[in-house]
């Protein structure tokens, strides 16, 4: 047995990862027919779930045909088969994994996770139909308004968000602080915080030690600024005795005076509140105080002397002894108020999720946790019906603790039975922390875990995505700029001795992440084109007042001529963006050029974005959604002039604005069928509703609008299936959630891609364009975005709880959570430089970037590039233009005559829309059911309707209990129906006549059809027969008409051509119990 | 054609073989849809009419033989329910155990309908080695299984095995106690009703003609009833094709394979199986990748027309199979205009329906209702807008709706009474009424369907709709009403809601004719010429099933009760059937999932590409996208355009026209369009009533609590000493200020909520003014919210001019010695420093002071009214932060100068104001955008200009 059964890759770019892993697979599934089976192969989303099975069917199809192909050949020889062994293997295994397919167990961890859940719901105390939700923002909602209808009940609770309001209104910010609640909630459905839950919650549930710890916090702050203020005051009270001000003093506020002028204005900004150059030497010096010019020097000698000095002195003193806990104090006491509020909120929630039976996705760990923990592995294989043996995990670097946590005992189980288990990640890649990655598990975590007899760690190094001159060019940016960005994290570190050795040598994980980085070409793509790189570094231009950004795009579309010259198609060349924000940028500059007489002839500047071509873009849309508003509501005018506009927008012409904002003239602008239909319109379902909307204002005609129209309706049915359908809710929900509704588009689009690096993560390009590849290194440091360091202190008496919500900053260098801030800033170096890994990685052959220039301290991504690249280029063998800031690398490739692309459709598509309530045929059970008049208020059902229904099922009078019984069980009737039906039954039996129908002596047919040999099928209420004798009884209901006697004389006439000589046929008239005979 | 459909097959078989007497043949068939085509196949063979044959489903003729009565889902589970809580001390609440009701049932009726002995199922072998002793029966295999299940057991215990085992042991107990309970009261569930007959096989009459026909997998009860009905002369008819037959792997026929084995079947089953499916080697199956959902349905429309236009179409041999059936109505609604008749036939979510909704609006709104004090009670008016709104109710009563949707709005109301509604006879007083107990609350929500439903303009599927509920609420009415389920609202609607979500609409399209519309269960046994398939994706076709079970999936195994791997069996058979007689298959599928999924090719269409000889032809759609960008609007002066700018022309003298305010202004100067569209073409903003206090409202309310509170000391000189009283009237003015703007009793307001924040808030705002104004006192107020001033300035227009008139709200002027102070209250951002006059009307500058601008027009107003006065006026303006702050200042600083007089500039600043409405009544100047896109965050109309 190979002792080293756990195999972890370490991959980078490009280097054939999933490749690596299919061929794992492969290798462990041809052992045996069925033994795919036992193997959990955990991708990290849906997309990649789908893509690695159909991959396996694929690959499995190829080698079965006995195709030649290099895994096959690989495979054939490790597996140690013969070629036409190997292949009949294959195709075995391929005919068991597609009859079996649903033991093919390629998975998320999440569904995997969900899977184990569900089968211990019972046990676990579990509601047992809990839905699973995802949306949690959503639920967070919700939650946050119940918790606001406790205001007023609560009286804490009351008061804490009286503050936290009045606080808003008192800093002049809008007093609404439900957004900010929500906001920070986010943070309930971290794993940070959720490992924590508990303890939190019950701190929550003890109101008076939250309070007095407060008290705690508000009293270390206070004394020390009243102390501080003290001292400033002496200052002043004894400069103003001598009759100075600040102004007399050297440099003014800036100089020694104006430190007791700080002193003075609590509270104080920390990184202040230290003494500056033109301060410090008044500590010790006279002449320190004072300009040489002054005419009053002597005065001013004779009060420092005297006092001011030895003031200064103390002050200063007693100021560095304080500070660090004020500031601690200070930082943690920012977020106290919204940090009992969100306790609150927690409890709400669990009281949330309890009432509605639902599951948050970030719950499932815990419980998971809890089975895990208890649980041996072969139980929970029993209870969950799954039973792996072998493990196999992509992306790791993106796996949280948690996860990982809970998949360790079950590989542990698995290795200790001698199994083979594999891990696969590139650390340098990870870019989901924000997500609970946790790229150290990685890095060495899990080798430590499992032990080195075990592990067995191996690298991927060729690259066979890149062309030589990018893998050269990523080669040496990235080892160079591991470096420097480590020199630059050691360079922040303001501590001292061993904090700060400690400290610096987390320094060396940005090296040791990146010591692997060099990449190899593999020799069989050595005779493809070279590749070729260009990184501008651009200046703003300040004449003409353009920023660097606005030249960026107005490059673009040149570039995208460029490359299509080079025979580069559309669809090979992506955009990589930071967020959703610069997706817009380019996609609606691209458009805009497009549309303008800038756009040249046979070249595409079509873009597709799954992120930024947001539903909400579409004018159709639009106009549906204002529809729905303005029906919704008709006084909302807004609503109207924007279905106006966007009406008159769909048909291509607005000529006259002005005329349709005209609130009187509306009808001339829009479809009659609108303003007559109206009515009818709010009367409909949502879905009808929509395709009626289509058809009346012609959409199904809009060509380019197809696709989100398709979407929308998407959409619009999937909301259905999910929420209470009414147009209201609809329309909130939509308000809400639309920046998250996007156009579903199939991958072979005539297009450019638009997308955010973390989109693109696995994905390759033939030309990759980084157009704004300027993030900053650290955390937002324009503070823009705040971020949440949940830290749990060990110095009293902040650590009285376990775990406080600290805002990221600069100023948390004084304070107690020094060390927390270093982490957090090398955490947030990795991320950033990860990104640029990430991004500068996807490109085959062309790589482009563009960021502002340079400034004076290494800040941002960019900063890094040009610092790297200006100190290298040579040796790289790449040209630096100096003018335009620009590194060059290569040879761009020849130009090629392009030929114009033709798409043709293969089907003439045509977006069908039309009512369909006229033609559908369904048997309604309802149609007589209820009353068509609404006098009959307290029964809603028709009496004789149920009589006839109940007749039908009785041949002979004994049936009638059991009859009655049925139609209770179906729900049909009551038990106080049932005993009025009856008595009205018995009532009929009474009659002689009727009563002989039901005789023994009859064969009786009841709904029995008869078959003609064209034409409709009749069903007679009830037939008898006895011999050639037939007698035909058909219910009615109502007052007597003369075409119920031509319905029963066609069914004697019938009755006759089957053959029955006596024929005689009656009406039952069953409200009043009356027959005729006919 | 030239393969007869299976039907047609049998029909022509029961023709030839009973000719005389085909009345007296029992078909029995797996399902009902299945005799509805056979006897229309069946008529098409005779030339005399004849009574029909009985036809039944195999459930129906089961039933026939046993005198227990199968009952509802919801019954059994209660009666289960009474069982569970005497064996398992601390039981749940029954709305928490109908979840686990169903599942255990669903076990029962599995157990049943495989004849397993339960008592032996239900033990608890971990302590026992006596296995063999006990299973006999088992296969080496299957014990093998069972004793590797238990023996998870003999390490540790932890406390989920400790439950698993204690529920484990009281099963068998519960069951059988459930089971006896059951046939005492002569009712079953259906594995019983199986489990009965199969053990007490029936008599038969030998000269009565039974066929069985198209069955496929057989439970363990169903195959003991018709082996011994063939053994007693019955027929039996299978529908196979050789593609998946003599293929081992073929799930799909599995069963039928083994059935072959068995002497019974073995002749019924004869070689050679027709080859059908490959036989069409040549013909493709088109399959179709589509983006989305409703591009699949699109495209289906298309692709039928297409065919339609190729001649060869006939609907009445075409089917639509929908996998997932909340397509129907997208389907619906995309069929081409030539297609007259579409039969349904398939099962619709009920939750799906609008109805559903109502009833969902409806539980919700007593939810959030509220006991008065008087036994009255008051509902929430986002409820009640919504039941307002909703369909069903707009048809019913169009005018009250709208009138008390208008009523609400109008009045800020936030809490409704059902006074306060405007009210018809029957359904307002109906749904406005406070139900509590279970029974109440079904009888509520059945009055509201019967009522709603009843008119002739409610159309008859969603008459059907709300009969299947008025249906199932009498049935859990009875069942609750029996057993005093004692549930209080939330726990009906938890209770509810869980019934709900597994009921269909059975949709039975009759009578026969026109294209035909199916779920996949719904074709068993029907053969179509032209077969179109949506959503073969996995987790739909096969569809991810629920599957759940008590019972571990090595137990049921050991056991023999049925797995998943028997789903995916039955419906791989339902799937390749379907391409049996088929001449034009296409498949569709979506090709981008959700977050739950989705997106992957269902495995049947795999197993085509990879293993058959028929060619999948595949094609995706897609569409180009041209989508439209924004112009830029610009409006220009033409002469309607004037006239409309006409209306604030004013004659001297008389204060009561149209007249642009302050806002107007500052409004034009943010941007010329929004101006245009607020004050020219008068598209306001509709202000949706919100228990949220916007800063609008929090503004407003604001105003009226100064007002109120200085209301009483208008016009006197209010000293330092007053302020004692007049803090203590804080309260009351903020109060006032509320009750006005939600039009409610002053007495009987009852805040809640965000609300009692917004009136903390307030207070602590309006104290921290006194204070202020305690430190300024004494002072006269004279004049509070004065709309009394306006003034006229003269503007170009055309040769000459005309007067456009202004006017303003002040929110406060005092007096104090010789100067008057002109006061506005801020909340918002804003400051007090102004570059300069020209700064105020400069639109380019970035901050651009609106108060001050204000302000001082305020003044202005003031000074222009007031000529007599001599002494000074001051701009002032009191702001949130800075009332806190300790530095208080109110001055307006211009060119950081202190205004303490505003006399001296306002020649400049009317200068100014001058040319700003000479350029508004420009005829050069059009109404266009603001370049400065920030402006348009707040604005209104932003969706017009795609900002
Ligand atoms: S959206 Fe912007 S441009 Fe359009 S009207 Fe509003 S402020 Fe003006």
């Amino acid at each position: 047995m190979d002792n080293k059964s756990f195999v972890v890759y370490r991959s980078s770019a490009g280097s054939g990862k999933t490749y690596t892993l299919a061929k794992e697979y492969l290798k462990l599934a041809l052992t045996r027919p069925t033994y795919f089976k036992h193997i959990l192969a955990v991708t990290f989303t849906n997309k990649a779930t789908a893509e690695m099975k159909s991959r396996i069917v694929d690959y499995l199809s190829i080698f079965s045909k006995g195709e030649s192909h290099s895994m096959g050949h690989e495979l054939m020889n490790e597996l140690n088969l013969s070629e036409e062994d190997f292949q009949k293997q294959c195709g075995e295994v391929l005919s068991m994994i597609l009859h079996n397919y649903s033991q093919f167990s390629i998975a998320t961890i999440d569904a995997f996770f969900q899977k184990v859940i569900r089968s211990f719901s019972k046990e676990v105390g579990l509601h047992g139909g809990f839905q699973l939700e995802l949306d949690q923002n959503e639920v967070l909602d919700k939650v946050v308004d119940d918790m606001f209808e406790e205001v007023g009940k609560d009286e804490v609770l009351t008061k804490w968000l009286i503050n936290f309001a009045s606080k808003k209104v008192e800093d002049s910010k809008s007093w609404d602080i439900k957004q900010d609640i929500v906001r920070f909630a986010k943070e309930l459905f971290s794993e940070g915080y959720k490992g924590k839950e508990k303890e939190l919650v019950a701190i929550a549930s003890d109101k008076v030690f939250f309070k007095s710890f407060l008290a705690e916090l508000n009293k270390i702050t206070s004394d020390f600024e009243f102390s501080v203020k003290k001292y400033g005051q002496e200052a002043f009270a004894i400069m103003d005795e001598h009759e100075l001000n600040v102004g007399d003093f050297f440099r003014k506020i800036q100089g020694p005076a104006g430190y007791f002028q700080k002193l003075q204005n609590p509270p104080f900004d920390v990184t202040k509140l230290q003494l500056n150059s033109y301060q410090r030497p008044a500590l010790d010096t006279v002449e320190a105080w004072y300009t040489k010019k002054s005419n009053i020097k002597e005065r001013i000698a004779a009060v420092v002397e005297d006092k001011l000095m030895l003031l200064l002195n103390e002050s200063v003193q007693f100021v560095n002894d304080g500070l660090r806990a004020y500031a601690t104090a200070q930082v943690a006491q920012k977020n106290m108020y919204a940090f009992g509020i969100l306790l609150d909120v927690t409890s709400k929630l669990i009281e949330y999720k309890e009432r509605e039976g639902i599951m948050l996705i970030s719950d499932a760990n815990t419980f998971l946790k809890k089975i895990v923990e208890d649980n041996d592995t072969p139980f929970i294989y029993e209870k969950t019906g799954a039973f792996y043996k072998n493990y196999l995990i992509d992306e790791f670097q993106d796996t949280s603790g948690f996860q990982w946590g809970n998949f360790f005992p079950l590989v542990q189980n698995s290795l200790s039975e001698g199994y083979k288990n594999l891990l696969v990640g590139d650390v340098k890649q990870s870019i989901y922390r924000w997500r609970g990655g946790d790229w150290q598990l990685l890095q060495h975590k899990v080798e430590d875990q499992i032990g080195s007899e075990y592990a067995d760690i191996r690298r991927l190094n060729n690259n066979f995505r890149s062309a030589k001159n990018v893998i050269e060019v990523n080669n040496t940016l990235f080892n160079k700029g591991a470096k420097l960005l480590s020199e630059l994290f050691i360079d922040k570190i303001e501590l001292e001795g061993e904090e700060k050795e400690e400290v610096e040598k987390n320094a060396l994980l940005i090296e040791q992440a990146y010591e692997d980085v060099a990449q190899l070409q593999p020799e069989l793509n050595k005779e493809k084109y070279e590749g070729y790189l260009s990184f501008s570094f651009v200046k703003d231009n300040v004449e003409e007042e353009k920023k660097w950004s606005d030249i960026v795009l107005d490059r673009i579309p040149l570039l995208l001529e460029n490359l299509q010259d080079r025979g580069v198609k559309v669809n090979e060349i992506a955009f990589l963006v930071r967020g959703g924000k610069h997706e817009k940028l380019i996609a609606d500059y691209l458009i805009d050029y497009k549309n303008s007489d800038k756009a040249k002839k046979g070249y595409s500047y079509n873009i597709v974005s799954n992120e930024s071509l947001m539903l909400g873009a579409s004018h159709a849309v639009q106009l549906l959604i204002h529809t729905l508003q303005y029906l919704n509501n008709n006084n909302d005018q807004i609503a109207l002039a924007n279905l106006v506009y966007f009406y008159q927008a769909s048909k291509g012409d607005i000529t006259v604005p002005d005329k349709i904002f005209n609130a009187h003239a509306i009808e001339h602008f829009l479809p009659n069928d609108f303003f007559l239909q109206q009515l009818h319109l709010k009367k409909l379902p949502l879905v009808d509703l929509i395709e009626m909307l289509i058809r009346i204002f012609g959409l199904q005609k809009q060509e380019g609008e197809y696709t989100y129209i398709q979407s929308f309706q998407d959409v619009v049915l999937e909301y259905g299936m999910n929420h209470t359908g009414d147009t209201t809710s609809f329309l909130q929900w939509w308000d809400e959630f639309n920046h998250k509704q996007f156009v579903k588009l199939p991958e072979q689009a005539n297009a450019a891609r638009v997308m955010t690096i973390h989109k693109s993560k696995g994905l390759q390009f033939k030309a990759v364009i980084v157009p704004f590849c300027n993030w900053d290194i650290d955390h937002d440091s324009r503070g823009l975005k705040e971020t949440r360091m949940w830290i749990d202190s060990d110095s009293p008496p902040f650590n009285a709880i376990p775990f406080l919500p600290i805002n990221y900053g600069a100023n948390l260098k004084k304070t107690e959570f020094e060390k927390a801030y270093y982490n957090e800033m090398l955490q947030a170096y990795m991320d950033n430089f990860n990104l640029l890994y990430v991004a500068l990685t996807r490109a085959e052959d062309y790589l482009f970037t563009f960021s502002g220039e340079q400034g004076k301290e290494i800040t941002c991504v960019s900063d890094l590039m040009f610092e790297v690249l200006k100190h290298n280029y040579k040796a790289l063998n790449g040209s630096w233009n100096e003018e335009s800031n620009v590194f060059r690398f290569g040879q761009l490739g020849e130009k090629e005559e392009v030929e114009a692309i033709i798409v043709k459709d293969e089907i003439p598509f045509q977006y069908i829309s039309n009512s369909w309530q006229n033609k559908m045929a369904v048997k309604f059970s309802s149609e007589t059911f209820f009353n068509t008049t609404a006098d009959q208020q307290q029964s809603s059902i028709n009496y004789g309707n149920l009589i006839h229904d109940l007749m039908a099922r009785i041949i002979t009078t004994d049936q009638l209990p059991k009859a009655l019984d049925a139609m209770k069980f179906e729900g049909m009737i009551t038990e106080k129906d049932k005993v009025e039906l009856s008595s009205a039954v018995i009532k009929m039996f009474k009659n002689e006549e009727v009563l002989n129908w039901f005789d023994k002596k009859w064969q009786v047919k009841t709904e029995v059809p008869v078959l003609p040999k064209s034409g409709e099928m009749y069903r007679m209420d009830r037939v008898m027969i006895s011999d050639e004798k037939a007698v035909v009884v058909d219910y009615k209901t109502g007052v007597p008409r003369e075409k119920d006697k031509e319905q029963v004389k066609r069914y004697i006439r019938l009755l006759t051509e089957m053959g029955y000589s006596q024929v005689s046929g009656y009406l039952f008239y069953v409200e009043k119990a009356e027959v005729v005979s006919v | 054609m030239t393969v007869l459909p299976f039907l047609k097959q049998i029909a022509q078989h029961v023709q030839s073989k009973y000719d005389d007497r085909i009345d007296e043949v029992t078909l029995v068939f797996p399902n009902q849809r299945a005799g509805l085509f056979f006897r229309k196949y069946l008529a098409e063979e005779l030339s005399v009419p004849i009574w029909s044959p009985a036809i039944l489903s195999m459930e129906d003729f089961v039933r026939q033989y046993c005198r227990l009565q199968a009952t509802d889902k919801f019954t059994l589970i209660v009666e289960l329910y009474q069982v569970y809580r005497k064996h398992i001390s601390g039981a749940e609440s029954f709305e928490r155990f109908y979840y686990w009701g169903e599942m255990l049932l669903g076990d029962f009726e599995d157990i049943d309908k495989y004849l397993i002995d339960a008592k032996y199922l239900f033990t608890d072998l971990s302590n026992q080695k006596a296995l063999d002793d006990y299973f006999d029966y088992l296969t080496h295999e299957q014990k093998k299984i069972i004793v590797e299940f238990w023996s998870t057991f003999s390490d540790q215990s932890s406390e989920e095995k400790k439950n698993f085992q204690m529920i484990w042991g009281k099963l068998y107990d519960i069951y059988s106690e459930f089971t006896t309970t059951l046939k005492n009261k002569n009712s079953a569930y259906t594995g019983l009703v199986y489990k009965e007959v199969a053990n007490n096989l029936p008599k038969i009459n030998k000269n009565q003609p039974i066929i069985f026909a198209g069955f496929n997998a057989l439970t363990t009860s169903e195959e003991r009833i018709i082996t011994h009905f063939i053994e007693e002369g019955a027929e039996i008819k299978w529908d196979v094709d050789a593609y998946y037959m003599y293929d081992e792997r073929q799930e799909a026929g599995s069963f039928l394979r083994e059935y072959k084995k068995k002497k019974v079947f073995a002749k019924s089953l004869e070689e050679p199986y027709p080859t059908n499916i490959e036989d069409k080697n040549s013909t493709p199956i088109y399959l179709n990748a589509v983006a989305q959902k409703t591009g699949q349905v699109k495209l289906l429309g298309t692709i039928i027309s297409e065919i339609q236009k190729q001649g060869n179409f006939n609907p009445e041999k075409t089917v639509i199979v929908l996998p997932d059936e909340n397509l129907l109505f997208p389907v619906l609604n995309s069929l081409p205009e030539s297609i007259k008749k579409i039969n349904v036939t398939m099962g619709f979510p009920l939750v799906n329906t609008p109805i559903y909704s109502l009833v969902e609006l409806l539980l919700e709104l007593q939810q959030q209702s509220k006991e008065q004090s008087k036994g009255r009670c008051t509902f929430y008016y986002k409820n009640t807008l919504r039941v307002f709104k909703h369909p069903l109710i707009q048809q019913y009563i169009p005018q009250q709706a709208l009138a008390n949707i208008k009523n609400i709005e109008s009045h800020n109301w936030i809490r409704i009474n059902v006074d306060q509604l405007q009210a018809d006879e029957l359904i307002i007083p109906t749904v406005f009424q406070k139900v509590e107990n279970t029974s109440d609350i079904i009888v509520y929500l059945q009055k509201v369907i019967g009522l709603v439903t009843v008119t002739d303009e409610v159309s008859l599927i969603e008459k059907e709709y709300a009969y299947q509920f008025y249906t199932q609420l009498n049935r859990i009415k009875e069942v609750v009403e029996q057993f005093r389920l004692d549930l209080d609202l939330a726990a009906f609607i938890r209770l509810f809601s869980q019934m709900m979500q597994s009921l269909r609409l059975p949709f039975t399209g009759e009578p026969l004719n026109g294209l035909q519309i199916m779920g996949v269960l719904e074709t068993r046994n029907l053969d179509f010429e032209n077969v179109f398939i949506l959503s073969m994706n996995e987790g739909s076709f096969p569809s991810a099933g629920k599957g759940h079970s008590f019972v571990p999936y090595n137990i049921r195994k050991g056991y023999g009760l049925p797995t998943f791997d028997q789903q995916d069996a039955i419906y791989a058979y339902l799937f390749y059937r379907l391409l049996h007689k088929a001449e034009i298959v296409h498949l569709f599928y979506t090709t981008e999932g959700g977050v739950t999924g989705g997106g992957e090719l269902s495995r049947f269409v795999q197993q085509l590409k990879y293993e058959s000889k028929r060619p999948v032809e595949l094609t995706t759609l897609s569409h180009t996208i041209a989508i439209k960008t924004q112009k830029p609007i610009v409006i220009e002066k033409s002469e309607s355009v004037f006239e409309a700018l006409k209306k604030y022309q004013v004659s001297p003298d008389d204060a009561s026209q149209k007249r642009l305010t302050p806002s107007a202004l500052n409004l034009y100067l943010d941007c010329r369009l929004r101006f245009y569209f607020r004050y020219v073409a008068e598209i306001y903003e509709y202000n949706e009533l919100q228990d949220q206090i916007d800063p609008m409202v929090f503004g407003n309310l604001l105003h009226h609590a100064m007002e109120n509170l200085y209301t009483q000391k208008r016009n006197v000189v209010i000293e330092k000493e007053d302020f004692k009283e007049l803090k203590l009237l804080i309260d009351d003015a903020v109060k006032e200020a509320f009750a006005t703007h939600y039009t409610e009793d002053i007495h009987n307001m009852e805040l809640e909520g965000k609300r009692i924040l917004a009136f903390e808030v307030i207070k602590k705002y309006v104290a921290q003014v006194l204070k202020r104004d305690s430190d300024y006192a004494p002072f006269e107020i004279v004049g509070l919210e004065s709309k009394d001033y306006t003034i006229n300035v003269d503007v170009e227009w055309g040769e000459g001019t005309i007067l456009i008139g202004l006017k303003g709200i002040i929110d406060r002027i005092d007096l104090k010695g010789e100067r008057i102070r002109v006061i506005d209250y801020k909340t918002g951002k804003d400051n007090r420093k102004v570059e300069s006059v020209q700064s105020l009307f400069d639109r380019d500058a970035s901050k651009r002071n609106k108060a001050a601008m204000q302000t001082i027009l305020y003044s202005l107003l003031y000074v222009r009214n007031n000529q007599a006065f001599k002494g000074a006026v001051l701009p002032g303006v009191f702001n949130t932060k800075e009332a806190f702050s300790k530095k208080f200042d109110y001055h307006l600083e211009i060119e950081k100068e202190q205004v303490v007089n505003v006399k001296p500039i306002l020649a400049e600043f009317e200068g100014y104001l001058k040319d700003l409405l000479s350029e508004m009544y420009s005829p050069f100047v059009p109404f266009d955008q603001t370049e400065d896109e920030k402006k348009c965050e707040n604005c209104p109309y932003k969706g017009i200009c795609g900002r």
